[in-house]
């Protein structure tokens, strides 16, 4: 079948120009863009939906977290702890780590804050590719305590330099 | 006609696949998958020849895979510290895709990570204060703040009697009512009353 030579021009148009279309779908701005440095690291992305929690180039990604039943209303007796950690550098390295629950009202000896710790001590190694910690079990507090000081201490195998501690206070 | 159209439709294709295996550019979670929950802020790295090359990323989206459009509980943005870095946090568990442009010398480079899921980490459980706001050095200022001029009145910090208490109210009192009206509490700054404002927290 031979074709008119304005009809193959008009099909390869519109063949290009659904290619193109289908292309550029979707080009609308649609998340956050900034070039790298603390000076680019605004209050709004920190306090923003992100929260960014970084005020200089992470070591580690770190995250902490503390469940508690959805009933449970008031002051913190039991939780479960779910913990994040990545080593930025490496990952085909391994990662020790230890978890230290602590009231943060009673915290008053800064050389013996373990004074005060109200759950068991995490303590483990992440193989590479790992990241989660978990509590064997949801931790149980001596007593209820409305202030928890969570200190995740990191340290990735064969990187001298990689001993972090990272603090975070939890209220309920 | 019809197998010059698919010979360049073949040829297209193939080249394709030839440009991604030779500029081998792939993402990787630096989580595992058990670390996909609601209000984490998950951070995926773009390795290969384009990012050592010194490619940008210039677009990202995270797709609801189910509705198949932009993604409403789930959003991302490149690290400010790493190019090649870029992190997503959703509020609610999720299925979704992520789809990345690079851009190096003026070209465009299209890549997509599919099927992540967050998922919650148990039934029932809901997080203690997600993204924890207070700041532990003014907490620590507010605490001993606290324990040397107001907990001998208003109890100590756990049982305070005061919690809550904000930086105007702690004003209006040290103002109006006869037993605040001393020198120390007189010459606390805004910082410091905001230092104890912190450590009181929430009601």
């Amino acid at each position: 079948m031979k074709l008119n030579p304005s009809f193959k021009f008009l099909a390869r148009f519109s063949v290009l120009g659904l290619l193109i279309s289908l292309l550029f779908q979707n080009c609308g701005p649609s998340f956050v863009l900034i070039e790298p440095g603390e000076s680019a690291l605004n209050s709004s992305l920190a306090e923003g939906y992100f929260k960014y929690p970084y005020s200089a180039a992470p070591v580690y990604y770190t995250e902490l977290m503390l469940f508690q039943e959805s009933n449970a209303v008031e002051k913190l007796k039991t939780f479960k702890f779910l913990g994040m950690a990545s080593f930025v550098r490496s990952r085909n390295t391994s990662l020790d780590y230890k978890v230290q629950f602590l009231d943060a009202d009673k915290v008053e000896n800064p050389a013996d804050p373990t004074a005060h710790l109200i759950c068991p001590t995490l303590v483990g190694t992440l193989a590479p590719g790992q990241s989660t910690i978990t509590a064997d079990a949801d931790c149980v507090t001596v007593r209820e305590t409305a202030n928890i000081k969570v200190v995740l201490t990191l340290q990735a195998k064969g990187y001298a330099d990689s001993l972090r501690t990272i603090e975070k206070l939890y209220s309920k | 006609m019809i197998c010059r159209w698919g010979i360049f439709l073949i040829s297209s294709l193939l080249g394709s696949w030839a440009l991604a295996q030779a500029q081998a550019i792939h993402i990787r979670a630096l989580y595992d998958d058990r670390s996909f929950i609601p209000q984490v802020l998950i951070p995926f790295q773009v390795q290969g020849d384009l990012i050592t090359s010194g490619a940008k990323i210039r677009k990202l989206d995270v797709v609801d895979a189910k509705q198949n459009k932009i993604s409403e509980s789930c959003k991302g943005i490149v690290d400010p510290y790493y190019p090649s870095i870029f992190l997503i946090k959703c509020t609610e568990p999720s299925n979704f895709h992520i789809k990345l442009e690079l851009e190096l010398a003026g070209k465009g480079y299209a890549l997509s990570y599919r099927d992540l899921k967050v998922i919650q980490p148990g039934e029932g459980l809901v997080v203690v204060d997600p993204n924890p706001t207070l700041d532990l050095t003014n907490w620590n200022a507010g605490r001993a703040l606290y324990n040397t001029l107001c907990n001998e009145c208003h109890l100590p910090g756990p049982r305070s009697t005061k919690k809550g208490a904000t930086v105007s109210r702690i004003q209006l009192g040290i103002k109006s009512i006869k037993e605040m009206q001393r020198s120390d509490l007189k010459a606390l700054t805004e910082k410091q009353l905001k230092q104890i404002e912190v450590y009181l927290g929430k009601p």
